[in-house]
């Protein structure tokens, strides 16, 4: 029964899933073991899942926690230059991205450059398309820190994408 | 370009992304390793349970001696729940273990919870280069208040590298909070990596007697203003010291919170 129920959400949510952990780690190998693990913590933890949240969103928490805590294990003082500063010496594109064209490139190529909080809220509110209480839900933040900060985020990666030369004044 | 048409195309390359799937080889990949994964850790379950027998047997002699450790338990239940909490920084403490080169044992505080731990560092440069870089002091900073954007512009400030990978700390613990945030600090110095005439600074003091042991009372001034500080000899090796802003804390709190750290550091 509950393995159905993995089975099932796998075959629904695994493309979102795997396209959130990569937008926010670049590296397309990396993301498909993190995605495994973040089922396989779902998994584990189906019985604490309540329903409070959509499963969509709760895979979605599990993911981003998952993916923080591997950049900890992997890299912790990368996780925490990652937070505050940028991944300037990261030129490196996943193909899955540089496939999608020229404007999609650049603005990749921006975003990874932003701090981490600026990604993820860029990525789960302006590419995932989620709603203001559900961006908030996911990164437990209010949902003003969560307008605030995207406001700033959207502002941040202009800055970026003119500094690179990819938009003009 | 003007705002609505760059608004535009950024959205319609937000929108590209969408687009991105993982392909069908991929996927099928992945579920089976999941499916393996899950399978794997059934098995375990079950070997376990092969060994129930010798395991009853072995749960009749450990009866025997549970009305000890029982015993044992129930002496120690005065004290409080901070103080009998195994330590969930265990990951961390391993790194400031090796980076001062003696054992760390970080206390638990479930009021005021560790937003912070920073390892000062020290750099030789020479021209453009670093020659030598080591920790010196790690620091462990306790609050219930977060981190927002002053905080984070306060450490790209301190961190800014005259030259790169120079910066004076490192984070390796939450978010970096300023001074003025934190409601307790903890220093932790080593004989091993950490200047003599600073350990030295710190056991110079008054002495009090808290936990049934000796700490160095003294009060320190920082450019944020006056701290008092407790500094614990843990060992021939190990000094901690607490430090507490003077205008924010009350000297009661302060020795609570001290006492508390020291029987979970000593445990």
């Amino acid at each position: 029964m509950i393995l159905q129920k993995l089975n099932d959400w796998y075959w629904s949510y695994s493309d979102e899933i795997y396209r959130y952990i990569l937008m926010l780690t670049a590296d397309h190998e990396l993301a498909k073991d993190l995605t495994h693990d973040t089922f396989i913590k779902a998994y584990k933890s189906m019985e604490s899942f309540r329903g409070e949240a959509s499963v969509r969103n709760w895979l979605f928490r599990i993911a981003r926690n998952t993916t923080i805590d591997d950049a900890r294990k992997r890299k912790p003082l990368r996780f925490v230059v990652d937070s505050y500063a940028s991944l300037a010496t990261n030129d490196y594109l996943p193909e899955q991205v540089t496939q999608l064209g020229e404007s999609e490139k650049e603005l990749y190529h921006s975003l990874l450059k932003l701090k981490r909080s600026y990604r993820e809220v860029i990525i789960l509110r302006k590419i995932k398309e989620l709603t203001i209480q559900e961006t908030a839900e996911i990164l437990d933040w209010s949902e003003g820190k969560v307008k605030i900060t995207l406001y700033r985020a959207l502002n941040a990666l202009k800055k970026q994408m003119l500094k690179e030369g990819y938009v003009h004044e | 370009m003007n705002k609505h048409n760059e608004e535009t195309k950024f959205d319609d390359a937000f929108k590209g992304f969408q687009s991105i799937d993982l392909d069908g080889e991929d996927k099928s990949m992945i579920h089976t390793k999941m499916i393996k994964s899950i399978e794997k850790a059934k098995s375990r379950k079950v070997k376990w349970n092969k060994q129930s027998v010798l395991t009853t047997v072995l749960s009749g002699i450990l009866i025997i001696f549970a009305g000890y450790f029982l015993a044992v338990f129930v002496e120690n239940d005065n004290q409080s729940a901070d103080e009998k909490v195994k330590s969930p920084y265990t990951e961390l403490e391993k790194q400031l273990s090796d980076a001062l080169k003696t054992p760390v044992y970080i206390p638990y505080h479930k009021e005021l919870p560790l937003k912070m731990s920073i390892l000062m560092m020290e750099s030789m440069i020479v021209g453009e280069k670093i020659i030598e870089r080591k920790p010196t002091v790690a620091g462990l900073a306790y609050s219930n208040l977060d981190a927002d954007e002053a905080d984070a512009k306060e450490y790209e400030k301190i961190t800014e590298p005259g030259v790169k990978g120079g910066a004076p700390i490192e984070l390796l613990y939450g978010d970096f909070i300023k001074n003025e945030k934190h409601k307790a600090y903890i220093h932790i110095l080593s004989r091993e990596v950490s200047t003599r005439s600073l350990i030295n600074y710190f056991l110079y003091g008054d002495k009090k007697t808290i936990a049934g042991h000796t700490v160095i009372y003294k009060i320190t001034e920082d450019k944020t203003g006056n701290y008092m500080s407790f500094a614990f000899k843990y060992d021939n090796n190990t000094v901690y010291v607490f430090a507490f802003p003077l205008n924010k804390v009350p000297e009661d709190f302060a020795i609570s919170f001290v006492e508390k750290s020291i029987k979970q550091i000593i445990r």
